[in-house]
């Protein structure tokens, strides 16, 4: 499995419609680098709705996306994905993490019980495991939801406006995070609007403008020379549909 | 008037002197209920819930059917159930015919679709809520069965009630099955109806109250259950 | 494993609730369970010949067809004719007379048709019919309903015609035929130990009594271990000979509600 260092992934010929109103189109792009890949573009873009295609939340109309080069399922896989606006269970804040860590067994052994606490001590939430987690403060609610994403240690991470409406320190917080998982070997993609965040976590960007990929490539090249017009505009704060 | 001071007198005294007789119709009534709905819980909610999370062929059939069978008229469940118990029918030999199985049996046909659907509703509407977060983290579907029912715990103690209350207040299927036999399958609703058939009218009101009385107490310690759930958060 | 090891203990426990020696099933008319006659003698069974009887009251009709179906291991009912059927089409094994009381006319309490001065029930029922005052029946196939039918049948008259208007149907006991009799101050039959034990009399009266016609026999029987091979034949006949034996009918002699003598002995 060399694939496991910089695990990659493939989008050939992707289309999804929605009532016949195509949403997303990508002849092929392919994201194999190493280092934290942001996905930029207006609202309403796509950009969400890939990052749910590459989950397996949301299946292509017609075409294919591959993880390591097999195909996305919706059974097994080793991406998880920290939701927009995450969800919580009317569970405490420990089993919340628990959930995702139960395969077999209903109840966990001591050591993945350690393992909960651990990640929730990690996040900032040691202190709240028994608290209902629909409680939890809008800051608190994107730690326990990436919590609940790094606990099954998945290959690819894929991350949704995890700090659109978050305090700064939280938000360096969360960042923090993100960086130590991506220099462990985890390759991650996430989705936001704020450009200086883009340029302290990425090493690569990619540009979606109504439902197509108009640039990809190194973020400081990307961010100095835009190639593409619409990215040009985007990057000045102009384009908005 | 005097007819309803009455009526509250007999009430309180039956169960202030916890009457014998009383006590051992209202015992049975709670245990044949209660058996009824924990049983028909344990066939009905998983039930409900593979309904409310999954997409089938046939399911929107299937609500339809046990949505239906939520009106099913008592006196018919019990009749088709003296059919297949009597002596003389598919299930003669168990011999549970005037027995408290009986009971139960005739009561389990009228839970279940109740707590099934109510059920298969609760679930959906969590599974509408939901099914982005598990795909997400990617939650085997064996244990999101458990999470589904986890989450919608202080939902499913509302569903019970709603069975519980259908099966401690139903006469016409119980009294044809269980016959009404002293100490042995009387309850207070076959009770209820054999006092007014004695025209005695204020014993019958009596034992209603005490009836109202019981069903009071169960939905009092739900409700508590549930303050005390909302004082945590997990409302 | 869990599940079948607990479906396992769950059938073993329900089998303990078979029907065990020593108990009989008892198809019974309502009349004599509502007015506590049971209450009465089946301590004295229990203690006599330790049979337990469990009763299940319905009407006569249903009495007769719930042991046709086997449901019971012995009959008592009050309608002669349909006894006697049950007895010949193999059913039961004999049909004892075990006792006796009347049926009575029951009405408003001021007796506006001036019936408590009849002396025949035809005419009693032919001033109900020609006055179109309100009569209730039974109409559950019950043997107060059977009884009623024939005495209609005896004044040759034929009341059915007018269901709906003042002859109503109600196709319920005894009983509640009754409250609704008192509740709309109407005439009906009943039977006399119904009457007595019954409760919610208000306006009603008893018009009229004593006529041949009224007799009100109740019979016995076993039912046939040959058409229903699950009937505890030993205990049901032990039972019935208790009933039927000098000490038994003496027991029933002696039953009395408030003053009143409900049931008389046949042998």
């Amino acid at each position: 499995m060399i694939n496991n260092i910089h695990p990659t992934v493939e989008i050939e010929n992707l289309n999804f419609s929605y009532k016949g109103k195509p949403l997303l189109n990508i002849d092929y792009l392919k994201i194999d680098k190493p280092g934290i890949t942001v996905v930029l573009g207006p609202n309403g873009a796509g950009k969400s709705l890939l990052l749910k295609l590459i989950q397996g939340i949301e299946k292509p109309t017609f075409g294919q996306i591959r993880l390591n080069g097999m195909p996305v399922s919706d059974k097994e896989g080793h991406q998880c994905m920290v939701l927009q606006t995450p969800t919580f269970l009317r569970l405490s804040v420990y089993q919340n993490i628990a959930v995702c860590l139960r395969r077999d067994n209903f109840f966990l052994g001591q050591d993945q019980k350690n393992e909960v606490l651990a990640m929730l001590e990690k996040v900032g939430l040691g202190d709240k495991i028994n608290l209902p987690a629909r409680l939890l403060s809008g800051g608190e609610k994107q730690k326990l939801s990436l919590a609940r994403a790094l606990i099954s240690r998945p290959k690819i991470l894929l991350v949704d406006e995890p700090t659109s409406t978050i305090d700064p320190a939280t938000t360096s917080f969360i960042e923090d995070i993100i960086k130590t998982r991506a220099e462990n070997d985890t390759k991650i993609i996430f989705v936001t609007h704020d450009i200086h965040q883009a340029l302290r976590l990425a090493r690569h960007a990619i540009m979606i403008y109504k439902g197509n990929v108009v640039e990809e490539g190194d973020v400081e090249r990307f961010f100095k020379t835009p190639n593409s017009p619409h990215t040009r505009d985007y990057l000045a704060g102009k384009l908005l549909r | 008037m005097d007819f309803i001071i009455e009526i509250f007198n007999l009430a309180l005294e039956l169960i202030i002197s916890f009457d014998e007789v009383v006590f051992e119709i209202v015992w049975l009534s709670i245990k044949v209920s209660f058996t009824a709905l924990i049983l028909s819980c344990l066939v009905a909610v998983p039930l409900g819930t593979v309904l409310g999370l999954n997409r089938f062929f046939g399911r929107n059939f299937l609500i339809l059917l046990f949505n239906t069978l939520m009106g099913l008229p008592p006196v018919v469940v019990g009749l088709s159930v003296y059919l297949i118990l009597s002596r003389s029918g598919p299930l003669g030999w168990m011999n549970f015919l005037y027995t408290p199985y009986a009971m139960i049996i005739a009561q389990m046909i009228l839970i279940i679709p109740i707590v099934t659907s109510l059920t298969c509703q609760k679930v959906e509407e969590l599974f509408m809520e939901y099914r982005e977060l598990f795909l997400s983290v990617r939650v085997k579907k064996s244990q999101q069965f458990w999470v589904y029912l986890l989450d919608a715990r202080y939902a499913l103690l509302t569903i019970f009630l709603a069975g519980f209350g259908r099966a401690i207040s139903e006469v016409g299927a119980v009294i044809i099955v269980g016959g009404n036999i002293d100490h042995v399958t009387r309850m207070m609703t076959t009770a209820i109806a054999m006092h007014t058939s004695r025209g005695d009218l204020s014993l019958a009101i009596a034992l209603g109250l005490i009836l109202l009385f019981i069903a009071l107490l169960v939905n009092l310690t739900v409700f508590i259950l549930k303050v005390i759930a909302k004082r945590f958060g997990y409302d | 494993m869990v599940m079948i090891k607990t479906l396992y203990i769950f059938i073993i426990l329900l089998s303990a609730s078979r029907l065990v020696a020593g108990e009989i099933i008892l198809q019974s008319t309502t009349s004599t369970k509502n007015s506590g006659f049971y209450d009465y003698i089946l301590p004295l069974v229990k203690k006599s010949i330790d049979v337990d009887v469990k009763v299940v009251a319905v009407g006569t009709g249903q009495a007769i067809e719930n042991s046709k179906r086997c449901d019971g291991d012995v009959l008592l009912v009050h309608d002669q004719e349909s006894e006697i059927e049950f007895v010949d089409k193999g059913y039961g094994v004999k049909r004892y007379d075990l006792m006796y009381n009347d049926f009575i006319v029951v009405g408003p309490i001021e007796d506006e048709l001036n019936l408590r001065n009849e002396t025949d029930i035809k005419t009693v029922l032919r001033k109900i019919y020609e006055s179109q005052k309100i009569f209730l029946s039974r109409s559950d196939n019950s043997g107060t309903h059977r009884k009623e039918n024939k005495l209609w049948e005896l004044a040759n008259l034929k009341p059915l015609k007018y269901s709906g208007g003042w002859y109503l149907e109600t196709g319920l006991g005894m009983g509640a035929t009754l409250n609704i009799a008192a509740g709309k101050n109407a005439y009906t039959v009943t039977d006399r130990a119904t009457w007595i034990s019954f409760r919610n009399k208000s306006d009603l009266d008893i018009l009229f009594e004593g006529h041949p016609a009224l007799f009100n026999q109740y019979g016995i029987i076993v039912i046939d271990k040959n058409f229903c091979p699950n009937v505890n034949i030993s205990d049901a006949e032990k039972f019935v000979k208790w009933l039927m034996s000098e000490k038994g009918q003496e027991i029933i002699d002696s039953f009395r509600l408030g003053n009143e003598q409900l049931f008389f002995r046949s042998n």
